[in-house]
């Protein structure tokens, strides 16, 4: 019986070691949402610096 | 029939490359250095070898004896020396097709597209690389220098300031151009990108994963950056990638295996990135300050050091002869300072500074985002693409344990630091941008080991997005290069079309080419673009030429002297004078010193790019010059 208990003991202990703790599964997702709107920031800002060139193309697309 | 021409330029240059991997290996083999990765080793040998062929070159330039005869006798006298080492050839040949073949095999469908991709963006690169020189920087130094300086003994061109920042990659334009054809010394170039390309695998790989490692070769390729200067810009900077590549390496190799011999040789072959323009010596300073950290003992990272010295000052030993200055002109102001032109000193200064360049602390701060966000004014840093700036973050996930990925971010953040603080011109971090894509890439590696699913999925969209804008970007550009390219478009008439100034260079070429070999003398230029200029010349625009300070030719007397002593026979200008030189030519003008033997309305383009296709006309004129 105490061998029954200590190898659920055990088992539990593993399993709890297996799961991510959760102030580092917190800590996970606030850097996967900060990194997400970091890219998309960035993302956004590098393109928007070509709009004058796009315009400009477009317009001669459409003259022509 | 052009692009059977082109596939023989290429057969040459293969032939070379071959030449080169034979003779390094053999150079490397009598070092008793080496690594344990044949392509590695490859790449390496490479290095060397195209160096020990600068080194000839320049033997045979400085007393004019480079021609066709001489260039294919250091081929052939290469292939004989090292024939003992053709066999590294083979093993760096079967390697990398062995990889290649791997990856297709076992990298599933997405390596399979990342490689056709890869394929196809080099093929179209080759292509464009094919065209006649029409890059700005090329004809006005980059090309013109060597060009000039291999039909005679070498000799300082006080005219031309930017001479005086030709590197040792130049010697292999001067090859190039010894074999007969600017194509040659493009290919070269071309050459060079691919050479750094596969740098990139090699790191990204170790650092990340076989397919983040396609990944990153693709974009590396296809950013405008790269595609701009391995094709058409005729600048040989990619080279500095390349040996900053082979020297990150041959370090990681160093500390990996304890091999103090790997350790100098990493030493030699940054020196050599940094023998291509002065701004590269922050590579060996970067390499050798990781060594000593790093590698015991520590003296072998001095021994690095010398060698770096010695693998890259050659332009600066030649420039300390000219002109005291091993630096020029940047410390004449100290070292010579009866010499200096303040006027030129400025411009230069205004060209290689972004106009709002500043060292203030928030401003170096917000320069990582201004160079990817708007990076037109801070050296054409939007053509490097987002994926540095964005993926950035990921790098606290990056593979750090590995000494590579320390090593990489050591002359990443040094290179980068030296840029912010000194010019600030996104261009310039040309050489180490394989580097930095490696070290992200290595981030999303990270990422995904840690099965942060949409982080790498936002990765991917963003590679993907930018792979299509650039690629319809580069095949945008492309299409102005490709008619020539495969014999449909004649040369002149391309050049005409694209080469700036080109119509005013042949219009003095058609003019005075008879006369100049009747008369002798020479002829004053004012225009940028001198490449196509066959006559003897001297260019007179006080922006980049030593010799017509405005300081001294303020008045007709000091100018006629300054002519006098040129040998200037003739003044072509465009429209109207100088407007430095403006108030002395009409002193001369008047005087009926000058007098206008010919003219010819001539189109070009003006403003930063051609890609903007604002083009002016104006009325070039050629004056007789009489003393």
């Amino acid at each position: 019986m105490k061998d029954r208990a200590r190898i659920e003991y055990d088992l539990v202990s593993k399993m709890s070691d297996a799961r991510p703790k959760p102030e580092n599964r917190i800590l996970s997702y606030v850097l996967q949402a900060a990194f997400l709107i970091w890219i998309v920031v960035v993302n956004v800002l590098y393109y928007l610096q070509f709009k004058q060139l796009f315009f400009a193309r477009f317009s001669s697309l459409v003259h022509r | 029939m052009t692009l059977l021409l082109s596939a023989a330029r290429l057969a040459v240059l293969l032939v070379i490359f071959a030449v080169a991997i034979a003779f390094g290996s053999l150079c490397l083999r009598a070092f008793r250095a080496r690594s344990k990765d044949p392509i590695g080793q490859g790449l390496m040998a490479c290095g060397i070898g195209f160096f020990a062929l600068e080194l000839a070159v320049l033997a045979l330039n400085v007393p004019g004896w480079l021609n066709r005869a001489s260039a294919w006798c250091v081929i052939v006298v290469a292939a004989a020396i090292g024939w003992n080492g053709w066999r590294s050839v083979r093993d760096f040949a079967v390697s990398f097709a062995s990889e290649m073949r791997s990856q297709w095999k076992n990298g599933g469908r997405a390596a399979q597209l990342l490689l056709v991709c890869a394929s196809a963006v080099c093929l179209l690169e080759g292509v464009v690389a094919s065209a006649p020189l029409t890059g700005s920087d090329a004809m006005h130094y980059h090309f013109t220098v060597p060009r000039l300086q291999i039909s005679g003994p070498l000799q300082p061109r006080f005219d031309i300031t930017t001479s005086f920042f030709t590197g040792q990659a130049h010697l292999l334009i001067s090859f190039g151009l010894a074999l007969g054809s600017d194509r040659f010394a493009l290919g070269f170039i071309y050459l060079g990108g691919l050479l750094t390309a596969v740098t990139l695998y090699v790191i990204a790989k170790e650092i990340s994963s076989s397919k983040w490692a396609l990944l990153a070769v693709l974009t590396f390729l296809i950013s405008p950056m790269v595609f701009w200067q391995i094709t058409t810009s005729g600048s040989p900077d990619i080279w500095m990638g390349f040996y900053a590549g082979i020297a990150v390496i041959a370090a990681w190799r160093a500390l990996e295996a304890r091999d103090s011999r790997l350790a100098i040789l990493a030493g030699l072959l940054a020196g050599n990135a940094a023998g291509v323009k002065y701004t590269g010596w922050i590579i060996p300073i970067a390499i050798c300050a990781y060594l000593l950290m790093s590698f015991r003992p520590r003296i072998t990272a001095i021994w690095a050091g010398c060698a770096a010295l010695l693998g890259g000052c050659l332009p600066l030993v030649r420039n300390a002869v000219w002109t005291n200055d091993p630096l020029f002109p940047f410390l004449t102001k100290w070292l010579n300072p009866s010499h200096l032109n303040y006027y030129v000193l400025g411009a230069l200064r205004s060209e290689t500074h972004p106009v709002g360049f500043s060292v203030a602390p928030l401003h170096i701060l917000a320069f990582p985002f201004l160079l990817a966000t708007q990076g037109q004014p801070f050296g054409l840093g939007q053509y490097f693409g987002p994926a540095i700036l964005a993926f950035a973050p990921l790098l606290i996930v990056a593979a750090w344990k590995n000494q590579l990925a320390r090593l990489c971010a050591c002359v990443w953040a040094l290179t980068f630091l030296a840029n912010a603080v000194s010019t600030q011109m996104g261009r310039f971090l040309l050489p180490v941008f394989s580097i930095a894509l490696a070290l992200v890439f290595s981030g999303i590696a990270g990422a995904a080991r840690r099965n942060w699913g949409q982080i790498v999925y936002a990765c991917a969209a963003t590679l993907l997005l930018f792979i299509a804008f650039s690629g319809a970007s580069d095949l945008l550009y492309a299409k102005d290069f490709l008619p020539v390219a495969v014999g449909i478009e004649s040369r002149e008439a391309f050049l005409h079309r694209m080469a700036t100034d080109y119509q005013i260079a042949s219009f003095v070429n058609e003019t005075l080419a008879a006369r100049q070999k009747e008369q002798g003398g020479t002829v004053l230029v004012f225009f940028r673009h001198l490449y196509y200029l066959r006559v003897p010349f001297v260019n007179g625009d006080p922006d980049s030429s030593w010799i017509f300070d405005p300081a001294k030719c303020n008045n007709a007397a000091g100018l006629l002297q300054i002519l006098k002593e040129q040998n200037v026979h003739w003044v072509v200008t465009s429209s109207e004078y100088q407007h430095e030189l403006a108030g002395a030519f009409r002193e001369l003008q008047a005087e009926g010193k000058l007098t206008p033997i010919a003219s010819r309305s001539v189109e070009s383009f003006t403003g930063d790019s051609r890609i903007y296709r604002q083009t002016a006309s104006a009325e070039a004129t050629i004056f007789r010059l009489q003393y």
